[in-house]
């Protein structure tokens, strides 16, 4: 007893190192000393369509989150090109598949050569030269005429091009009708109004909130101040960041956050805990904003609200709904990584290229509903906007499209957005309860910032 | 590396070593666990200690860094916030699952429960349960509005403490970890205790000592080693609290940082900041203040088993 019980304790004593030897046995393979794109593949698009028609025969790995949209796309490719075998592997929860993708590529063993990425986490892994840069003439005019021109900007970095635009996902309110109803509450088409509902709503029932925020990702909160204008930060090239998270308009916002949560209109919610799932079920929240992707999820995971809940625009900055400006939460890419052997790499962008925009793949994946893609195929079909979603009743997809035409422009991801994503929870959630100091927080916010990206080599500059 | 200082206070020399014939074949018989140990925590260690070394950089690649990793690591507020809090949370929760581990030991022993078998099983139970499975069982408990808390003073009227707060989770993670390990400490002294001979009691209770004065002054010295032992490896259990923060994290991130615990903070700056050098700066940092207060305690434990 007491030996076995010294070995458990001894093992799980070494065990944080074990863990950290693990990832950085040979201290990654890539080459991540450049300040610009690293230089581009050299595959023209009449490599990638040979690859499609050669018959050796070539197996890539692809790894993602989303295996319950992509699946029949990906079976449906193989049944077509039966000589480019591609062995999906599901990662689980999207948080645990950039752990898990971050360590391959810190050990430079096992690295997939396909992989799924949101927009917001392209540019740390584009910078540190993880992914492959097929940037080419022939394939920025042909690839980038099938796609939304926003979609395929946020698929490059400084110039390089990492992959093909799957999805967007413009900020959507989806709207709890049978909570407005019972108060008597008009969907807020503005801030204002929204502020006003929400007061109206908590004074007549004390246990009910316009919405939450949430406390364990920071996009919820970002999106809020993106739909004001303000512009948080601003990136040029590989390494040079501006920051100005104390702007007087990035301050307006922030300020307007913490009235929100100081008059019980928004409250500070852990998204996905136990007390969030049993409150959204009983209807806490009368409105709750995610990207529009968010629709499948509730339609699987909440079918006693089919028909209750309906996606609206969120809501505009101020009083007047005549600059309207929409966010956008998550949304992905499908990138190549720099691990990928040279023989493979135009079969693995004829690959990403044919899931995002070949109309077999649109057709299984429009059949889901609430998946914005980003193939211009899709966002140029009128007969799109007219389908009807089965979970709500109504034709979602107009609401998208027009959420996505009012995305904000100059809004850019952080180069070290992990960082960021951390410091948030650090920082700021602390703050974010009644009577909490937000600004303050947020100079203290951008000065951890800066220190951390000046230490990752970045160069810094701040205003306001 | 904790491990290290486990065995280092294991076996003092003998006061005269017999004059025997050296038998190295003796050395082949530790040679399992020399492999396991070298590959299991030197190797590691020393691999830790030079990757502390050096400095990835996003923008710049590597860089030798001497022991600038090892400095900041010492001065960095956020591990010795994490460190001020294990310690509070170590200087609670382990003399209380002791007292408590040892009071139900000396219950089971007492031979006064007809059917000690089921107590005694009902004891080691939650012991079974994955401590990342009790940190969600515990999480739902706790719930202000739908845990069984916020219900049962719902019942009175009253709204419930939130144990997730600021000011209590450190109570909440007290009674996590005694609510799982007190069972595993119990079952260590009731079996140490079940090993004393009878006769020491019935000598005792000719004497004419009372049942709480044998347990006080017969049982609990006789089975100083194992208490020692056992608060030896809550110490070490509580400086590397990890698991249970980490699945609050999810739950209540206004609360627990990513800097809550060092080994938490380590956890965050390889796997969030990606900054692996200076995590196995840190590790190694944290291991060596483990260390430390380990061999503190050791040797008091020796002292007091001495006596």
């Amino acid at each position: 007893m007491k030996f076995k019980g010294m070995c458990v304790k001894a093992m799980a004593a070494v065990a944080s190192l074990a863990m950290m030897t693990g990832i950085a046995a040979c201290g990654g393979g890539n080459d991540n000393g450049g300040t610009s794109a690293p230089a581009s593949s050299g595959i023209t698009m009449a490599d990638v369509k040979a690859a499609l028609e050669s018959d050796k025969d070539i197996t890539l790995n692809y790894w993602t989150w989303r295996t319950d949209i992509e699946q029949d796309s990906i079976d449906a490719f193989q049944a077509k090109y039966p000589h480019i075998k591609i062995n999906v592997t599901a990662t689980g929860a999207a948080s645990d598949h950039y752990t898990k993708f971050q360590n391959v590529v810190k050990s430079g063993k096992d690295i997939p050569d396909v992989v799924q990425l949101e927009y917001d986490y392209l540019p740390q892994y584009a910078v540190t030269g993880s992914l492959l840069n097929f940037s080419d003439p022939t394939i920025e005019s042909e690839m980038g005429a099938l796609y939304n021109s926003a979609a395929w900007e946020n698929s490059h970095v400084a110039g390089g091009l990492y992959g093909t635009p799957f999805d967007q996902g413009p900020e959507i309110m989806f709207v709890r009708h049978d909570v407005l109803d019972k108060y008597g509450i008009e969907i807020p088409k503005t801030w204002e109004e929204f502020e006003q509902a929400g007061i109206k709503l908590h004074q007549a029932d004390p246990t009910k909130y316009m919405s939450f925020i949430d406390t364990t990702d920071v996009r919820y909160m970002a999106q809020i101040i993106r739909s004001s204008g303000a512009i948080p930060w601003t990136v040029e090239g590989v390494q040079n960041v501006e920051l100005s998270m104390t702007d007087s308009k990035v301050k307006e916002a922030v300020d307007f956050i913490q009235r929100l949560i100081d008059e019980d209109v928004l409250e500070p919610v852990a998204n996905k805990s136990d007390e969030y799932n049993r409150g959204f079920a009983e209807g806490r929240w009368a409105v709750q904003f995610d990207g529009c992707w968010k629709g499948t999820s509730f339609k699987s995971q909440q079918p006693q609200l089919a028909g209750v809940m309906e996606p609206a625009l969120t809501p505009a900055w101020g009083n007047s709904t005549s600059d309207w400006k929409t966010g956008e939460v998550g949304g992905s890419m499908i990138a190549v990584t720099s691990a990928t052997a040279k023989e493979k790499q135009a079969a693995a962008i004829a690959f990403v290229n044919w899931l995002c925009s070949d109309e077999a793949s649109l057709k299984i994946v429009e059949d889901m509903g609430s998946v914005f893609l980003a193939a211009k195929s899709f966002q140029e079909d009128p007969a799109q906007a007219e389908v009807v979603n089965d979970y709500f009743g109504m034709p979602a997809n107009k609401v998208y499209f027009d959420a996505a035409s009012k995305l904000s422009s100059g809004w850019s991801v952080l180069p070290f957005n992990s960082q960021y994503a951390t410091t948030y929870k650090d920082i700021i959630v602390p703050e974010l309860k009644k009577g909490g100091d937000l600004n303050a927080a947020f100079a203290k916010w951008q000065d951890s910032l800066k220190t951390y990206a000046e230490g990752q080599g970045f160069t810094i500059t701040t205003k306001g | 590396m904790t491990a290290v200082s486990a065995h280092a206070g294991i076996g003092a020399p003998a006061a005269k070593p017999r004059k025997e014939k050296m038998q190295h074949i003796g050395m082949l018989w530790c040679l399992p666990y020399v492999i396991v140990f070298l590959g299991g925590t030197i190797i590691p260690m020393v691999y830790a200690f030079y990757l502390g070394l050096y400095k990835q950089r996003m923008i710049g690649g590597e860089t030798f860094a001497g022991l600038s990793n090892y400095i900041r690591a010492l001065k960095d507020p956020l591990l010795w916030n994490g460190f001020g809090r294990v310690l509070l949370y170590g200087v609670i929760q382990v003399p209380l699952m002791t007292a408590l581990s040892l009071l139900a030991a000396l219950m089971l022993d007492s031979q006064r429960i007809k059917h000690v078998a089921i107590p005694r099983i009902l004891l080691f139970l939650p012991y079974a349960v994955p401590n990342v499975i009790a940190a969600l069982m515990w999480s739902y408990i706790y719930g202000t509005d739908y845990g069984l808390f916020g219900q049962f003073f719902a019942l009175f009227g009253a709204e419930s403490p939130d144990m997730m707060s600021a000011d209590l989770m450190v109570f909440a993670f007290v009674n996590i970890s005694t609510w799982v390990s007190m069972g595993y400490n119990t079952l260590i002294y009731y079996s140490s205790l079940r090993a004393l001979p009878e006769e020491l009691y019935e000598s005792a209770r000719m004497d004419g000592a009372t049942e709480f004065r044998i347990a006080w002054s017969v049982k609990i010295p006789q089975i100083r080693s194992s208490v020692v032992m056992t608060l030896l490896f809550n110490i070490i259990y509580a400086l590397q609290l990890f698991n249970t923060p980490s699945m609050m994290q999810t739950i209540a991130p206004e609360v627990v940082t990513s800097y809550y615990t060092p080994n938490l903070y380590t956890y965050s700056l390889a796997f969030q900041g990606q900054d692996v050098n200076y995590a196995a700066a840190v590790s190694l940092v944290v291991g060596l203040f483990t260390m430390v207060i380990v061999t503190v305690v050791k040797t008091l434990g020796n002292k007091w088993e001495e006596k």
